[in-house]
Order: structure tokens, then C-alpha cells, then sequence
């Protein structure tokens, strides 16, 4: 077991990190809103942190908390500048958004590394801390799924005028939504560049984009637990299928987008939940007006 | 002989205070300097040929329609200038023309979208006190919906998807909905289209008896033999305006508010 | 200043038949495709593959790029973009899927065409040769010349036709409001074919102009040519084609003095830049009247 998580680590430690930037994806979906700035936030985590530790002016682990919470706040700020924004054209200025921090490290100089990047991060993180790290990010997205707040968020999703009319702020919810995501990207990005030590502006591009769009669709988007199998997937499968190129892979890649948003847009994870729920209904009859008594009991079941 | 209640409810401030609202559409004066108050647990139906501007004076009230003059107080404060959630949250219920029901939430979890209402999401310091109580708070909301529901006649449906039900089920749960965010003015946009008889008269009980228990209610209904049986008081419009106010059975014999139904669907009940 | 200037007009006139493109399938089917700007890439390489095989002359690689690109749009219509449209959801759902399978099709076509260029630029070769004039202090050749009066031309076409024939009107009235067209007789599905074809074929034409105006291109120019498209959009409103126009003037003239000023790797945060800017004061674009997502309240 032990020489299996050895020779796999890059790929676990990998994995992990996707399933992060899938989560930061998947939260601000739920309410609708297809946002890639959490990607944006990564490359700003990985920048931030590296500069914070190569510089000496915190230790890696304050480094990456500061970082998040940093890029949480700022990630809710962009949310109040933007509350305005909505559908597709906030999408675009998401998008536009990463494009414009690619552009800005590349041109950083000396700061930033310039194109090429930095380099000679001291490697501090192990894969445990990942764990706790993801542990707890899960169980953010987890409990705000539930309850008032994940009722509050299908509402928004679905039918902003009902939201509206039984009091639901959509602003609050999208911007609180939107500093999550902020804050699990930045997060993400700090892990990342303290497991493999370098970091360069083209990491968070439009490729990281697609593939972490392709984890959250193919797992599912629904919940986190679809975010996190897609990621596990998605970043797996390459080395499975290390035989082909980057270039088929990436066709692969946009295929299954394009076949899963026409025919199965809540992924693998809402297709067998799906499943399951048509089969318990096959095996329940569904309630009608005549029996009330006897359809009470069988509700409740 | 005059009613000790009627003479006690024109003393207090009345529930709803429309003061010369105007809600113009780019050249189309959809509602008109208009005026209307509620009292506590007044039942008003509002009538009104198609495109008399009802379903905007409810979007008006419910904020969710944007006004351009005129004043809007519920139980003597002011609220024109706040969102429509904010509206929800002083205490305005309504339902909609076409059902909105969340499909992927069963039909409890959309009756608690309502008992939500005591949630406010936007204060930070109180939201955190509320953590950690969130069990029971769940449970307290999960009873409000489960009692709303079974004002409606539909608790057993508690776990079923809104999805599969027949039209009036969906409407009553819409209701339910309403209910459950212990309104202090619900707004009823033609909630018993599609139903049957029966549902027809249950809602129409429901309605009547809400009102004696001092909830103040906005009917608007299509059926005008229906509203003039059931609302003690009958609002007329009229291209944004309002045409006729007052008892019921008075007002819907005027030669004016005849005249804007031509041809319409009332016919005078036979002499009693 | 007045050679920028005449530089900037061919940049505009290449932008606004790629952006106009896209803002009519927005404006009029609230398809945002996200793959427009892999169409105009994708249409070039096949203008480019074609050209190569043969010897091409200006109008015949035109020609293949426009089919290309019509085609390629075509097929999404037909393929995801109905499908998803015919399926079970509410407005706004629809739509995210429509943007993110869209998405997937850029992937595939970056992918495709970087597997067989091996990621690097192409050309595209053709027998025309530019002869350049001199106009007291500007130099004008005769391929600006070309690019300008097409690109231009056509939208001034399209507007005339979208604004005095029957069939125009009545898709301008539509806005997007598909089940109004079919009460109103006109088909749904030709109106979205016809559409989609006519997005695609502009941005394939777009697509071999700036390959043969700037001498060449590679896949990944893709993602800040759409940028650049959702930018002229933006200040010119959905489905306004004189917007369309104003947008990529201004568009095209600051791109063309920041590359000309600095050494030219701001140009895509100047896109982007406007984009905030206008979405911030004006969420709904400078120009547009209605299909919009803009809170009201």
C-alpha cells in the first residue's frame, strides 16, 4: 500500500489540488453563476504565497492562510463591484479576468518572474495537510448545501423572483457564494506552488479553465461531491491514458463537455442519483388525492 | 346595525398603505396615481378586464415592479425604496400567476423556502449566533412549513416532488408557501386557476377564514361570481386606475364598472 | 497618426465581422458561443490547408474560409445547441449549458487544429499579392483596401436588411423570443440555421483576412479573439450592429496605439479593460435596448 501511494503521490497530491479548484467552481455554479474566477484567484494564491515565502516575510503555513483569506475577502469585493453583472456577461468578465492576471504576471518583471516565472519555492507541503485542508473546505461546501442556505441557493439558481419574494437577498448569497470561491482557489493555488515549488502565469490560463470546467460538468455540478469525483477523474485519467498525446486528450476532453452539457448536464453523479430515484419511485406508486390516509404512511418511509 | 370590530379597525393604521402609485412601462401608464389601504384582516378582491393593470399593482406591492411615484407602507413604514426580498421580509407573501415551484426541492423544502423568511443572510454578527443553533432552527422552520402544509390539506405530501403533481396540488402548495412565512398581507394572483370545484371551494374557505384571523389579503381572480362571494370588499380597475371600492355587491351593479366588463364573464346573481 | 488611424479601420473592419457574428446569435437566439473564436481560427486553418494543396487565389481562400466557418456554426446548431434548446429546463440553465457546450466545442477545435500544426502559427498562401499605394503620408494597399470595404459593406447589408425587407424586420422584433417567431410563422429551426450559418461564414471570413492581413496565426489566438469580440459586443450592445461597429472603431484604435506605444502585451488587457469598465456603468452595453440580464429593482 505503502509503495503504491509512493510511486502515485504527484498524481494523489494532484488530484487533490483539482478537486480544491473544482470545488471553487462548483460553489459559485450552484447559484447559477458560471464563474472561472477561481482559477483567477489561483494563479494570485500561487503568486502570493511564493512571494510571501520566497521573500522570508511569513512562514508557508501563515503564508497560505493569508493569502486565502486575503483572496476571500477580495473575491467578495469583486462580487459587490459586480453585483450588477449578471448571466453570461459575468462570466466573460471572469474569464477576461484570468486572461488580464496572465497578462500582468507575465509582464512583472523582476516581482513576478516575468514569463518564465519563479522558481526554488521551498517544498513544504505534504500530502496530509492537503487532506485537512480539502477536509475542511468540503465541509464548508458541504453544510452551506444544505439547510436554509442551500435552499436559499437552488432558489437563486433556479428562479431569482421567487428568491426575491420570500426574502432572499440575492446579492448576499452570490457574494458570500463568490468569496468562498475566491478563498478555495487561493487556497488551492498556495498548496500548489508549496508542493512543486515553481510557478509560472501561464498555470492559470484557459486550458486549467476548460479542464477544471470539464471535472465540475463530468462529475456532476450539483454538489461537491460531483466537483471532487470529476477532479479525481479528470486529473487521473492522463496518466491512464498516457499513451495519447495532450492534443487527443484535450479533444477527449471538449467531447465529453459538449456530449454531458446536451445530454447530461448534472454529470456522472446526477445521472446515478437520478437512476436511483427513478428506481425508488418505480417501487413506491406515487401519491394520488383518493387515499390520503394510506399515502401518509407510505410518505414517510 | 355597525360592528364593534369595523369601528376598532378604522382607528389602527391600516396594513397596507398604497399612496398615489404610478407605474409607467415607457409611455404605457400600467397603474396610474392610484390609492388603496388595507386594515387588518381585510379580504379585498381586485378585478379588472385584462390589462387593467391588476397583476402590475401586485408586482407594485410586492416590489417587484419597479415604481415611479407614490408612497408604499406596510403597517406604517415605508418601504418603497427597499428590494423586493426586502418587501418579503416585512412581512408580504404572495403567490404567482404561472406556479413557481422548484422542481429539484421536495414539496417541504419549497414550503420552507418561505418559513425561511425569518433568516436574514444579511446580517453578518446575527447569522454567526445562528450557527450555532442550526439544528434547532431547522427544525423550527421544518414545523411552520409542515403546518402551512397541512392548512392546505396536503401534508402527506410532504416528500413528493412538485413536479409530478396535478396543477391545483401545485397551486395549493404555492399557498402553502405563502403561509408559511406568517405573512402580515398575502397577495393571491388567481391562485385557484386550474382547480377544480372542490379545491375551488376549499381555497375559498381557507381564504375566508385567514381573514377572520386578522390576515389581510389582496384576491385577484378571473371568476367574478366567485370574488363577489367571497370578498366582503371589491376593488375595480380600469386602464391603471381604480373605478369602483367598496361592498362587494354594490359595486359590481355600477353602470361604470359594468360598462369596463362588457361583455365579461359576471352575471348578476338572481335576486335573493 | 493617420497611418494608426487607417491601420486601426482595417482592425475594426476584421472585428466587426467577427463580433457581429456573435452578437447576432446572442442577440438573436441567446446563444453565447464561446467557440466563435475557435471558429474564426479553425476556418483559417482550413482556408490555410486548403491553400496549401492548391494554389489559391484571394477570393477562392475567402470562399473557403466563409464556407468553413458557416459550416462549423451550422453543425453546432443542428448538433448541441438544438438539442440542449429542445430539452427540459428553465431559461437560464439552458442557457449555461448552451455556454458550456459551446465551450467544449472551442476545446475540441484548438485541440485539432494544434495537433496537426503542431501548435505553432500558420499562414495562408494565396496568389494575391498586396500592392501598397502612397497617399501623401499613409501607405494603403489594396488588401486594406479590400478588408475594409467587405467588412464594412457587409454590416452596412446586413443592417439595411435586418431594418427595410419583411423577413429582416420580423427577426429584428423578435429579440431572441424564439416561440414568438414560430406564432409568427417564421420557422425556428430555419431561423437558427440561417443564423448560426451566417455568424459562422463572418467569422471565417474575418478569420482569413486577419491570417492573410497579419501573415499568420496560431490556435491559441483563439481565447483573446474572443475576448476581443465579447469586448465590442459589450460597448456596442447585443445585437446592434451599429453598435458593433462603434465598439470595434474604439476597440481598434486603442489596440492599435497601446501595441504601437508599448511593446504590445497590454493589447489583451485593453479588451478586457473595457469590458469592466462598461459593464460596470452600464451593465447592459452602450448601446442595446433589451436582451438583457440587468437587475431592474
Amino acid at each position: 500500500m505503502n509503495d503504491w501511494y509512493l510511486s502515485n503521490v504527484t498524481i494523489i497530491q494532484s488530484c487533490l489540488i483539482a478537486a480544491m479548484l473544482a470545488m471553487s467552481m462548483q460553489v459559485t455554479m450552484r447559484v447559477g453563476v458560471l464563474s472561472v474566477a477561481g482559477i483567477g484567484f489561483y494563479g494570485l494564491g500561487q503568486y502570493s504565497t511564493a512571494l510571501l515565502v520566497l521573500h522570508g516575510i511569513l512562514p508557508w503555513g501563515l503564508a497560505i492562510a493569508v493569502t486565502a483569506l486575503a483572496c476571500g475577502v477580495l473575491a467578495y469585493a469583486l462580487a459587490r463591484v459586480l453585483s450588477r453583472v449578471r448571466g453570461l456577461y459575468l462570466t466573460m468578465v471572469t474569464l477576461g479576468l484570468v486572461l488580464v492576471l496572465t497578462v500582468v504576471a507575465s509582464n512583472g518583471g523582476e516581482f513576478t518572474g516575468g514569463a518564465t516565472g519563479l522558481y526554488g519555492i521551498p517544498v513544504t507541503v505534504a500530502t496530509w495537510h492537503m487532506l485537512v485542508v480539502i477536509a475542511v473546505g468540503i465541509v464548508i461546501c458541504a453544510v452551506t448545501e444544505r439547510g436554509f442556505v442551500g435552499r436559499a441557493s437552488e432558489a437563486l439558481r433556479s428562479d431569482e423572483m421567487l428568491a426575491a419574494s420570500v426574502g432572499i437577498e440575492a446579492r448576499t448569497v452570490r457574494r458570500a457564494n463568490f468569496g468562498l470561491s475566491g478563498m478555495l482557489g487561493a487556497v488551492a493555488g498556495g498548496l500548489n506552488v508549496l508542493t512543486f515549488g515553481t510557478v509560472n502565469p501561464f498555470d492559470a490560463g484557459f486550458p486549467l479553465m476548460v479542464t477544471i470546467l470539464t471535472a465540475v460538468i463530468v462529475g456532476g455540478q450539483r454538489t461537491w461531491l460531483g466537483a471532487v469525483i470529476g477532479a479525481f477523474l479528470i486529473t487521473s485519467l492522463p496518466t491512464l491514458l498516457s499513451s495519447f498525446s495532450g492534443d487527443t486528450r484535450e479533444m477527449a476532453f471538449g467531447a465529453l463537455v459538449v456530449v454531458l452539457a446536451t445530454y447530461a448536464p448534472d454529470g456522472l453523479l446526477g445521472f446515478a442519483s437520478a437512476a436511483l430515484r427513478r428506481l425508488r419511485s418505480s417501487l413506491r406508486p406515487p401519491p394520488t388525492m383518493a387515499e390520503p390516509e394510506r399515502r401518509r404512511e407510505l410518505a414517510d418511509v | 346595525m355597525s360592528e364593534p370590530g369595523l369601528d376598532q379597525r378604522a382607528h389602527r393604521e391600516p396594513v397596507l398603505d398604497v399612496d398615489q402609485v404610478s407605474v409607467h412601462f415607457g409611455g404605457v401608464k400600467a397603474v396610474h396615481e392610484l390609492s388603496l389601504a388595507l386594515a387588518d384582516g381585510e379580504l379585498v378582491g381586485l378585478v379588472g378586464p385584462n390589462g387593467s393593470g391588476k397583476s402590475t399593482l401586485l408586482g407594485a406591492i410586492s416590489r417587484l415592479t419597479a415604481i415611479n411615484a407614490g408612497q408604499l407602507s406596510i403597517v406604517g413604514q415605508r418601504y418603497d425604496h427597499e428590494s423586493p426580498a426586502a418587501a418579503a421580509r416585512l412581512g408580504i407573501a404572495r403567490t404567482f400567476q404561472t406556479v413557481r415551484l422548484l422542481p429539484r426541492l421536495s414539496v417541504l423544502d419549497n414550503v420552507m423556502l418561505g418559513s425561511n423568511q425569518a433568516f436574514r443572510l444579511e446580517d453578518g454578527t446575527r447569522w454567526l449566533a445562528r450557527l450555532t443553533s442550526i439544528r434547532s432552527r431547522e427544525r423550527l422552520l421544518e414545523q411552520s412549513a409542515r403546518d402551512a402544509l397541512d392548512r392546505v390539506g396536503l401534508g402527506y405530501l410532504a416528500r413528493a416532488r412538485p413536479g409530478g403533481l396535478p396543477y391545483g396540488l401545485q397551486r395549493k402548495v404555492e399557498i402553502a408557501r405563502a403561509l408559511a412565512s406568517d405573512p402580515k398581507l398575502l397577495l393571491l394572483d388567481e391562485p385557484t386557476a386550474g382547480m377544480s370545484r372542490t379545491e375551488r371551494d376549499e381555497i375559498g374557505a381557507l381564504i375566508s377564514q385567514l381573514s377572520r384571523e386578522g390576515l389581510a389579503e389582496i384576491l385577484v381572480e378571473h371568476d367574478v361570481t366567485m370574488m363577489v362571494n367571497a370578498c366582503p370588499r371589491l376593488v375595480v380597475m380600469s386602464q391603471g386606475q381604480i373605478i369602483a371600492d367598496g361592498d362587494a355587491r354594490s359595486v359590481v351593479r355600477l353602470p361604470s364598472v359594468q360598462e369596463a366588463y362588457l361583455g365579461g364573464d359576471y352575471r348578476a346573481p338572481a335576486q335573493s | 497618426m493617420l497611418q494608426q488611424l487607417l491601420d486601426s479601420v482595417v482592425l475594426a473592419s476584421i472585428y466587426i465581422l467577427f463580433s457581429i457574428g456573435m452578437s447576432l446569435a446572442w442577440g438573436i437566439l441567446g446563444i453565447l458561443n464561446l467557440a466563435h473564436g475557435a471558429i474564426l481560427m479553425f476556418s483559417a486553418y482550413v482556408a490555410y490547408l486548403w491553400a496549401d494543396s492548391t494554389s489559391a487565389s484571394l477570393p477562392m481562400v475567402l470562399i473557403a474560409g466563409l464556407l468553413a466557418g458557416g459550416v462549423l456554426s451550422l453543425l453546432m446548431e443542428l448538433g448541441p445547441f438544438r438539442a440542449i434548446r429542445h430539452s427540459v429546463g428553465d431559461a437560464e440553465e439552458l442557457e449555461l449549458r448552451t455556454v458550456i457546450a459551446s465551450l467544449g466545442v472551442s476545446t475540441i477545435l484548438v485541440a485539432v487544429a494544434a495537433h496537426y500544426t503542431g501548435n505553432t502559427s500558420f499562414q495562408v498562401p494565396t496568389t494575391f499579392q498586396p500592392t501598397a499605394y502612397q497617399i501623401g503620408s499613409v501607405r494603403i494597399s489594396d488588401l486594406q483596401v479590400i478588408i475594409i470595404v467587405v467588412g464594412f459593406g457587409l454590416s452596412l447589408l446586413l443592417a439595411l436588411w435586418l431594418s427595410r425587407s419583411r423577413n429582416g424586420r420580423a427577426v429584428r422584433a423578435l429579440e431572441s423570443d424564439v416561440e414568438t417567431a414560430a406564432l409568427m410563422g417564421i420557422s425556428e429551426r430555419k431561423l437558427s440555421s440561417a443564423t448560426m450559418f451566417v455568424s459562422g461564414a463572418l467569422a471565417g471570413l474575418a478569420g482569413v483576412f486577419l491570417v492573410i492581413y497579419l501573415g499568420a496565426t496560431d490556435p491559441a489566438a483563439s481565447h483573446s479573439l474572443l475576448t476581443s469580440a465579447f469586448a465590442v459586443i459589450v460597448i456596442g450592445g447585443v445585437g446592434s450592429i451599429g453598435g458593433a461597429v462603434i465598439g470595434a472603431l474604439v476597440l481598434a484604435l486603442l489596440e492599435t496605439l497601446v501595441i504601437s506605444n508599448t511593446s504590445g502585451v497590454w493589447s489583451p488587457a485593453i479588451a478586457f479593460s473595457f469590458i469592466i469598465v462598461v459593464l460596470l456603468v452600464r451593465p447592459e452595453g452602450l448601446f442595446s435596448s433589451s436582451r438583457t440580464k440587468v437587475d431592474r429593482v
